[in-house]
């Protein structure tokens, strides 16, 4: 009897802990609309300096409200790395290898911009292009309420409002910078802004939650072909029960209260991001070619980044990535490193930069395909969140190919994360 | 006496608390990004010029067993096979090899790695695969399998006609699950599926074409559909009317044209009733009976003959009224 107490006791302290974890959960999500969005990887690099071949990002951010302006106040941060000293002093740089005796150190800054979208707006621009003035589809002329006069703006109408575009929607305060230098990688993040307000602040509205975003990463080897990889963007929701955030520190997920209601202003980041994938090196074992088929060689590169970062005081989030790898053997490896602002990496290369030593590689775990979970730990101020994206490369003989694809969430940062901003 | 009590009360509250946590993960729904209890690959490919891999692996620290179904896209015929992940492990075969069992598989082979199950190759096809947690043959809802499809051009050219998209996951409900070969999308059994399906694209008769390629270029985005209501044992299609709301960069908001279908569907948006056209629209879809979708872009230069394509999963939202599949019985 008393083995059967406790037992009882024990089953029930196992379902107590596992009752708060669930509070936790993870909401954040690639398919949903959402009050943040984050593009973990936007590249642009005319010249194929860094990524062997001419690239370029097209950004899609549209508003699923029905009825009203949604404006995004958007971050792009650059996260160049560029060589110090040696052959190569200032180039743009991946590793230290490229910079010809140099140091290839890591660069950390933002551009923030506006992008105001009517309901239900599509709108989209290249990384290096931008969105100017003349690009905007709904910028006017307008026509005065109090009368049927052509009008840009307000002094125009003699007390009148000068509505321009559908209900009185426009695209007017928009203006997305292109990225700041080539090549460029780093990553974009939007926050849902209530225009109305004065001053804007994070949108609070009944109507929050409501951007969706893509990104499309082409590579062009030649003038003649285009391969694309495209994700969607990771979405924050602001959470209900607290409403969004009134000052400029967003709280990224915590557990619920007591009285089961949220305390953070926005969904957390997940606990443990999981992606499946080839292992580096591993022969496609789909032949391509016909009659002379061959067989190509599979690649996949990680990018994570921070899920908090101050970007008042320009201090990126800085965590430690712990992964552990299984095989398809069950077997286990693990391995870990910091993402600094960012990090982009073919996986072969996160835990050595000799790739047949790397436990990615094809070869070290002896067979095609792993799963990868991964972890952030440390204790930086503004958390140990990470999202991301993985991306799968496939060259053949004539061709090189990839697909970008979504990593799977799990759980929450239990601690959160903080997204400060000016 | 005393400790019995203080036992069974903590056993009591320990249940409700975990009864708390299937009732949280089950708010999940439908999703791209989280480990399911259903995995559902809408878009397989098996051809003369196309492929598709399949990659699927067990979450959790349990042996899971999982029942899987080819669904053909033109007959709505089945065929199903077994798989069993050992904890954590990943698995993967190609639509058109499949996957043997050999103990002598030589490391670094398509077939290295514990065999999860013998897994018919297919010729032709062009259809889905529809994957979900098994106990003893029996569906039992845990939430670890997560997959991805990978769809590559196999002619050996000079086209980048390579895609992925994370399989769609349908979680545990908030009830106790399912004890029959009949499992019910309606929150208590199984997550519903979504009502509202959002792709931003870009038509393919838009003035600014491929942002990338210029002006000879053009873009055209598929759509691949799948009804929820599935039935494996009868194969008994489900038909549905697919409702295509679109806006263009300039709010303009026009219906596009009904697709009606049967079972499967695969077909590219029809932008002809975008007025005027824009460079990037967006469509909403709405269902008269839930669905699950993935969508594909082939950006082509008409000039030159070459393309690239890229898949993704599409936005949603909303919950679907109920739905169901029902499996096949086990021999």
């Amino acid at each position: 009897m008393l083995k059967k107490a406790r037992l009882a006791l024990f089953a029930g302290i196992v379902g107590l802990a596992m009752g708060p974890a669930s509070m936790a959960q993870a909401q954040t999500s690639s398919d949903e609309s959402a009050a943040i969005l984050v593009w973990p990887k936007v590249v642009y690099d005319s010249a194929g300096v860094l990524f062997g071949d001419p690239t370029d990002t097209l950004i899609n951010l549209s508003s699923t409200a029905t009825s009203s302006l949604k404006q995004a106040h958007c971050f792009l941060v650059n996260a160049t790395a560029h060589c110090s000293g040696g052959s190569g002093d200032g180039d743009a740089c991946l590793s230290s290898s490229s910079c010809g005796g140099g140091t290839c150190v890591p660069g950390w800054n933002e551009i923030d911009f506006n992008v105001f979208i009517t309901q239900e707006q599509p709108l989209a621009w290249l990384a290096s292009d931008g969105l100017s003035m003349n690009d905007l589809p709904i910028v006017g002329p307008g026509v005065c309420s109090n009368s049927p006069r052509i009008c840009f703006s307000d002094v125009q109408c003699g007390g009148g409002t000068c509505q321009i575009g559908p209900n009185g929607q426009n695209n007017l305060g928009t203006g997305v910078p292109p990225v700041p230098e080539d090549p460029f990688i780093g990553s974009l993040t939007c926050i849902q802004f209530d225009p109305g307000q004065n001053p804007p602040a994070p949108d609070q509205s009944a109507t929050t939650n409501a951007l969706i975003g893509e990104a499309t990463v082409f590579t062009v080897p030649d003038p003649n072909t285009v391969d694309g990889a495209k994700y969607n963007a990771v979405g924050f929701k602001a959470t209900e029960g607290d409403g969004a955030d009134t000052d400029n520190v967003l709280e990224l997920g915590t557990p619920l209260d007591g009285a089961g209601a949220p305390t953070a202003d926005y969904d957390g980041c997940a606990g443990t991001l999981i992606f499946n994938h080839y292992f580096d090196g591993a022969t496609d074992p789909v032949a391509t070619g016909g009659v002379s088929s061959s067989n190509g060689e599979t690649s996949t590169s990680l990018t994570l980044v921070p899920c908090g970062n101050n970007l008042l005081t320009q201090e990126p989030g800085a965590v430690v990535a712990q992964f552990l790898v299984f095989n398809e053997f069950e077997q286990r490896f693990s391995a870990s490193t910091k993402v600094d602002c960012l990090f982009d990496s073919p996986i072969s290369n996160i835990d050595t930069s000799n790739n047949a030593r790397s436990i990615w590689s094809a070869g070290v775990s002896g067979t095609l395909t792993g799963q990868t979970r991964i972890q952030g730990v440390g204790n930086a101020a503004t958390g140990t969140g990470l999202t991301g994206v993985a991306t799968l490369s496939i060259a053949t003989a004539t061709a090189s190919t990839s697909a970008a694809y979504s990593l799977d969430q799990m759980g929450s940062v239990a601690a959160g994360d903080l997204l400060t901003i000016p | 006496m005393r400790a019995k009590r203080i036992a069974l009360t903590t056993a009591l509250l320990g249940a409700f608390a975990v009864c708390t946590l299937a009732a949280s993960v089950a708010s999940a729904g439908v999703d791209h990004d989280r480990p399911g209890s259903i995995l559902i690959f809408p878009k397989v490919v098996s051809s003369a010029t196309r492929d598709t891999t399949i990659r699927i692996s067990n979450t959790g620290n349990m042996t899971n067993q999982v029942r899987c179904f080819y669904l053909d896209g033109d007959t709505c015929g089945t065929i199903d096979f077994d798989l069993s992940l050992t904890k954590q492990q990943p698995t993967q075969w190609d639509v058109s090899n499949g996957r043997t069992v050999n103990l002598l598989d030589s490391f670094g082979s398509s077939g290295a790695g514990l065999d999860p199950g013998l897994i018919p190759a297919q010729g032709d096809f062009e259809g889905s695969v529809v994957c979900v947690e098994v106990v003893d043959d029996v569906p039992v809802a845990q939430n670890k399998l997560k997959g991805e499809a990978i769809i590559r051009d196999v002619t050996g050219g000079d086209d980048r006609n390579t895609s992925a998209y994370n399989a769609v996951a349908i979680t545990s409900g908030t009830g106790s699950g399912t004890s029959d070969n009949e499992l019910v999308l309606d929150g208590d059994e199984y997550a519903q599926c979504d009502t509202v399906h959002r792709v931003d694209f870009i038509p393919d008769d838009s003035p600014g074409l491929d942002p990338v390629l210029g002006e000879t270029s053009s873009v055209v985005t598929n759509v691949t559909v799948l009804p929820c209501d599935l039935d494996f044992s009868r194969r008994a299609p489900t038909s549905v009317v697919l409702n295509a709301t679109l806006w263009n960069e300039f709010e303009v908001q026009t219906s596009g044209p009904d697709t009606s279908f049967s079972c499967w569907a695969s077909f590219s948006i029809d932008p002809a009733s975008l007025n005027p056209a824009t460079t990037f629209a967006t469509v909403e879809y709405s269902a008269s009976s839930p669905v699950v979708m993935v969508v594909e872009s082939f950006h082509s230069d008409t000039g030159l003959g070459v393309s690239g394509s890229a898949a993704r999963n599409v936005h949603t939202g909303g919950a679907a009224s109920t739905s169901s599949i029902t499996l096949s019985a086990t021999p």
